[in-house]
């Protein structure tokens, strides 16, 4: 039997049971040890109500000492965990719901949805720390899963990605022989949980018996305080996405702050424009760097350690490198990589219609088809050069554009939409919507804005709205995404 | 020499249009219309627009300015400008 995901935890709890575990900008502490039994005691809750094996719940809440033992608790039951934004628009949290089919659901009672689809409410228990936990009758039972992550989906509705205890541990354990991390580290949880960077933050620093700061959302979004607090909390390990990193670079005023405890800095996500990286290097001179590369069905796929000293000439992108030594990888005839091994997920959770697409079956293994265009230099590592699909990755989230342009068409006003992706002047990924309004109708950017918000996460609103006469086709009659492009 | 809040006003309205409507400015976004709360500006936005204040009216925001109090509408943001220049 394969190890499983909370053990890193309790291994750690068990050995350095006094370290901090977890720390809030609040102030607050708490020590492996008092969070274990935290952990013991919501266990113990769940599975007195049935939640076990095979069962699946749901925790929306923000980045609390709470939600993080809710996670642990549902795995130590047998449980998967599904994290889901606290921002998650109502109809789009329902869809999921639907999907998802619940045993039960956790939240603060402010975060609480108002109507859980589908489902009948068992009960709900209060607890002391203010996390509530409503249990629903669901019908499926899972196999062995540990968490359950939603990104968007191309055909409408979000699609659940399922990952086992052995996929995360195969990521965990490769990341812990990998880094030469231990319980001095001091990590900063800065992905959202809903987000697969988080299970580096969480279960890897569990894994060595570090401490994690957890770091708000609004924080997250304010450059000048986070990197006063990356700094002030002499945090030695991040794992952010280049945009976050270049945000932090071009807007924290990073020269102010004492960096000297940053020892590495690990990305993922997406392309990291290669002048804004040599600029973070040369500031957080004592940190080693490393791109990692993977969509959420494969964790992390491929690694590469930025070389150092700096060549400075260098203006094309860093390759993603090489395909972690536990995973197999291929590129097809179309140039596609393909990843096969213990970090790839099973499938979707209830979307035969995906699985049957995604994966391909190649010398009695499960290739994951990445979607990922990449190509192979002269020192035989792997380097992205694009999708061979319509997904745009911003701030490291991968955005499916028919997924928003379904949104767009939704208005009574819009006639034709389309979505596609421009870079600003500082190399950040966008959103750019092109609409054809119906016939006499006034509907101005502003109100297209408010409807998707409606809708969508705040990442998948387009930042430009372009009302056009009419969208310009191509020759066969689609949309001709190129024109626009240039637009 | 001290900006009036009309000039201050002119500047955070042409980049707030520039920035979120490209370019065109259709009337809808008045001076107290809520940008970040009702995330019509959103964070990378709202980051660049204080670098773009700082570097037009030579001022510097603190750590803890940065924050939707000071930044969510066109008049919230002029009147902060002006008391940072005070």
């Amino acid at each position: 039997m394969s190890p499983r995901l909370e053990e890193l935890f309790f291994q750690s709890a068990e050995h350095s049971g006094p370290n901090t575990a977890l720390e809030t900008l609040a102030g607050e502490t708490i020590s492996y040890e008092d969070l274990a039994k935290l952990v013991e005691k919501k266990a113990a809750v769940l599975s007195s109500n049935g939640i076990g094996k095979g069962c699946r719940v749901v925790v929306m809440a923000p980045k609390t000492i709470p939600a993080i033992a809710a996670f642990l608790a549902i795995l130590k039951t047998g449980a998967a965990y599904i994290p889901i934004d606290i921002e998650t628009p109502v109809e789009r949290l329902q869809l999921i719901l639907r999907n998802l089919d619940p045993h039960a659901f956790i939240a603060y009672a402010k975060n609480f949805p108002s109507d859980i689809p589908c489902q009948q409410q068992m009960m709900s228990t209060p607890s002391e720390d203010g996390l509530s936990i409503t249990f629903l009758t669901a019908e499926n039972h899972t196999e062995d899963l540990a968490y359950i992550l939603y990104t968007s989906g191309s055909t409408g509705p979000p699609k659940g990605v399922c990952i086992t205890h052995e996929n995360a541990r195969a990521f965990t354990d490769w990341c812990l022989d990998t880094f030469f991390l231990s319980s001095n580290d001091r990590f900063s949880s800065i992905a959202p949980f809903h987000f697969d960077l988080s299970v580096f933050d969480l279960y890897v620093a569990f894994g060595c018996g570090g401490t994690i700061l957890l770091i708000d959302d609004a924080t997250i979004k304010n450059a000048h305080l986070l990197a006063e607090l990356l700094a002030n909390k002499k945090i030695s390990v991040i794992y952010a996405t280049p945009s976050l990193l270049s945000l932090l670079l071009n807007f924290g005023k990073i020269e102010k702050h004492n960096f000297s405890y940053l020892r590495l800095v690990l990305f993922a996500g997406e392309i990291f424009p290669v002048q804004y990286l040599h600029k973070l290097m040369n500031s957080w001179s004592n940190a080693t760097f490393f791109n990692l590369y993977g969509p959420t069905e494969t964790n992390v796929c491929t690694w590469y350690e930025i070389p150092q000293p700096i060549d400075e000439e260098r203006n094309d992108p860093y390759p993603i490198g090489k395909v972690c030594p536990q995973l197999q990888g291929k590129i097809s005839l179309e140039g596609e990589l393909l990843i096969a091994g213990p970090n790839v997920t099973t499938g979707y959770w209830q979307r035969p219609d995906l699985n049957e697409n995604s994966f391909i079956d190649q010398e009695g293994k499960q290739f994951y088809k990445t979607g990922d265009r990449v190509e192979m230099n002269e020192n035989n590592e792997l380097v992205y050069s694009g999708r061979i699909d319509r997904m745009i990755k911003k701030r490291g989230y991968r955005i499916e554009p028919e997924e928003i342009e379904t949104v767009l068409l939704r208005h009574p006003d819009v006639l034709e939409a389309v979505v596609i992706a421009g870079t600003d002047a500082d190399a950040y990924t966008f959103l750019r919507a092109f609409i054809a309004l119906r016939p006499k109708t006034e509907t101005t950017a502003f109100t297209i804005k408010q409807h998707c918000l409606e809708l969508l996460p705040a990442y998948m609103i387009p930042e430009q709205i372009n009302f056009l006469e009419s969208l310009p086709k191509t020759s066969s009659g689609k949309i001709n995404l190129k024109q626009l492009e240039s637009h | 020499m001290m900006e009036t809040a009309q000039n201050i006003n002119t500047i955070v309205r042409k980049f707030i249009i520039d920035n979120i409507f490209a370019g065109v400015d259709d009337g809808h976004v008045k001076d107290d219309t809520s940008l970040i709360k009702t995330r019509t500006m959103d964070s990378i936005v709202a980051l660049k627009l204080v670098s773009h204040l700082e570097e037009k009216f030579g001022i510097e925001f603190e750590a803890h300015e940065v924050d939707q109090d000071n930044l969510d509408s066109i008049e919230t943001i002029v009147a902060f400008v002006q008391k940072k220049m005070k």
